[in-house]
């Protein structure tokens, strides 16, 4: 079980001595983004194939000192050829990862999603934040803060088995999954806490493998045995969960850069809910994070290697 | 006049300058029954800084100290049988005049929502607006940040935010800063049609921009990162005055407000206190996750927006 962000990047430098995986960048025309897979590819997590306007590949690269050694690039200048591209080289099985460039977030998923290349595997896309917290026993994951604005009971319900996969893919498989709300019993007037009950009860009778679930139940509650403790909540998830469910894309965000702004945590994310990963890193990244997401989206891509063999 | 209080070793020595001149306040404390809470109050009383008459089932609350070994005995206990009854005298005091701020202790575990929040509406009457403000001190931020709301309102509409709004920009006001800079939060800095928060957030601005809110700055939708850290701020190429810089965070709604509350208490263990606002009677709060030295810090504001000059 990986339960730090430098053990993510250890455990995709291992796996990828056997399994020589490879990462496809959409729109490459992206200094931060050529440096994160340069990076990672001196690392020795992932080769790249860096798709895109190849005289800007180049340019950015030499401007900002950063080798292209052993990357390939694809010259398609235009953004939607270059999405196309690079779900193609996906599909055909020559990536393993689809990663953003400088192309339209939407304009991405719209390639991932097109039926033609048979990539979905889910009803719903969703972003998972994994989380280095200094002060927590291990990862937590933070989900959906990426994706889906406001999701309903369904989505929510995919949300979280979205979330699973990337716990397995972190070798996690006894995950502790809190579903959120602001109040830890079942109120009235907090509609979010009565949904927070019935996706329990839902995930419940359908026998979802590799989990415990426990909620509604409040952010301190899910992470603190001490408040948990004091509070009387006695809950296996309580104070250990691995995986924070939320209700919208602003409670996901904003409580993922509080720790993250203010506690010093590392963050890393993946979009899951395709065959594919898809990596999405933001300029305003630290380097070690864009490092870390793209390890993160290399091991997600593992799991489902391992998975393919066994069907 | 000296410049805006930005830290609680400042607020402290204000309320002792306060008490010097006026005397101390009185506070009447419910959810008092718990040892984190019992130890902020003998804290404030042992200095000086609090008269507290503690309101619940005396026996329940002389074990609980005694438990902690906590000396509470020249401590004022009024029996109140139950929260109904411990509301009910604070309310004959408050008319009475003989207490001068409130603090609940222990906000979750007191009653369960709905019963705290009829509670809280028969202490604070006409107050069709409370809300509750959020005060931290971080060791990476230069000012106190205020967020609101994390506890109170569920899904404020643009009408109810506005009032989310005043509250916090008076608790920031009787702080010392005079245009506070406001924060309204979302997941990103643009608008984009059919995301809620973000359309709300601009039409927020635009009506502060036109005058319609006064007394301080606002700005958003932002993220964050961009309204908290300069650097962000200027890689993201948001230019307005608050990013990088906000007094005031606005949540979107209850559960985000909570989810940082939470995480600043449980993982950046900041120092920070809580206020129930809208009220005519300063009303502090604390919450399970908070730690008796962040109750004292509760005990503090309540004595200096009792005590403090433009009166509260």
């Amino acid at each position: 079980m990986i339960k730090s962000s430098q053990e993510i990047i250890e455990a995709a430098r291992k796996l990828s001595t056997i399994t020589g995986r490879r990462i496809v960048v959409a729109g490459a025309q992206d200094a931060d983004v050529i440096g994160a897979v340069r990076s990672a590819m001196d690392d020795g997590i992932c080769d790249g194939l860096l798709v895109g306007d190849s005289y800007l590949i180049r340019k950015l690269a030499a401007d900002n000192n950063i080798s292209l050694d052993g990357l390939e690039v694809i010259n398609q200048a235009d953004p939607d050829q270059a999405v196309l591209y690079a779900v193609q080289a996906a599909a055909a099985g020559d990536a393993d990862v689809v990663m953003k460039g400088f192309v339209s977030t939407s304009a991405l998923l719209k390639g991932v999603l097109d039926k033609r290349f048979n990539l979905r595997v889910s009803s719903t896309l969703s972003h998972v934040a994994v989380l280095d917290i200094p002060g927590y026993h291990k990862l937590l994951m933070l989900t959906d803060g990426g994706m889906v604005v406001k999701p309903n009971i369904k989505q929510r319900l995919d949300i979280l088995e979205n979330a699973l996969v990337v716990a397995r893919a972190l070798g996690i498989y006894d995950s502790k999954i809190a579903l959120s709300a602001a109040s830890n019993d079942i109120s009235e007037n907090m509609p979010q806490s009565k949904e927070s009950a019935r996706i329990r009860q839902m995930a419940e009778s359908k026998n979802i493998e590799d989990c415990t679930i426990a909620g509604p139940m409040t952010f301190d509650m899910a992470t603190s045995k001490e408040t948990a403790e004091r509070a009387g909540i006695e809950d296996p998830v309580a104070g250990d969960a691995d995986i924070y469910v939320v209700g919208s894309i602003e409670e996901c965000n904003i409580t993922a850069k509080t720790m993250i702004v203010f506690a010093r945590a590392v963050f890393a994310g993946v979009i899951v809910g395709a065959s594919i990963p898809v990596s999405v890193v933001s300029r305003t990244d630290p380097v070690f994070g864009k490092k870390v997401s793209i390890a993160l989206a290399c091991l997600v891509a593992d799991y489902y290697r391992r998975q393919g063999r066994e069907k | 006049m000296t410049g805006p209080i930005s830290h609680f070793d400042q607020l402290l020595s204000r309320v002792r300058n306060l008490i010097h001149e006026k005397g101390k306040p009185r506070a009447a404390i419910l959810g008092c029954n718990e040892k984190y809470v019992l130890e902020a109050i003998a804290r404030a009383n042992n200095d000086g800084m609090i008269d507290a008459e503690l309101l619940g089932v005396s026996t329940d609350i002389k074990d609980k100290a005694q438990n902690a070994n906590l000396n509470i005995d020249n401590l004022n206990v009024i029996e109140a049988g139950s929260l109904e009854q411990a509301i009910g005298i604070c309310i004959d005091k408050v008319n009475k005049r003989e207490i001068d701020f409130i603090l609940i202790g222990n906000l979750e575990k007191l009653a369960n929502r709905v019963e705290l929040l009829n509670g809280l509406s028969r202490l604070l009457p006409g107050s069709k607006s409370i809300s509750h403000v959020a005060l931290f001190e971080l060791p990476d931020y230069p000012r106190f940040l205020l967020m609101s709301d994390g506890f109170i309102n569920v899904a404020p509409d643009i009408k109810r935010k506005f009032d989310i709004i005043k509250n916090a920009v008076k608790i920031s006001n009787i702080l010392g800063s005079v245009m506070p800079k406001v924060a309204l939060l979302a997941a990103v800095e643009v608008v984009y049609p059919g995301m809620r928060v973000t359309e709300e957030s601009a039409a927020i601005s635009k009506m502060a921009a036109d005058g319609q809110i006064k007394d301080c700055l606002i700005d958003g939708p932002l993220s964050f990162d961009v309204a908290t850290v300069p650097k962000v701020a200027r890689q993201k190429g948001s230019l307005s005055e608050i990013s990088g810089q906000a007094d005031i965070l606005i949540a979107p709604n209850v559960e985000t407000g909570n989810g940082i509350y939470k995480a600043m208490s449980i993982f950046v263990k900041a120092k920070g206190a809580g206020a129930i606002m809208g009220g005519d009677i300063p009303v502090t709060v604390s919450s399970y996750c908070d730690g008796s030295e962040n109750i004292f810090y509760s005990l503090a504001l309540g004595a200096y927006m009792a005590l403090h000059n433009s009166g509260y």
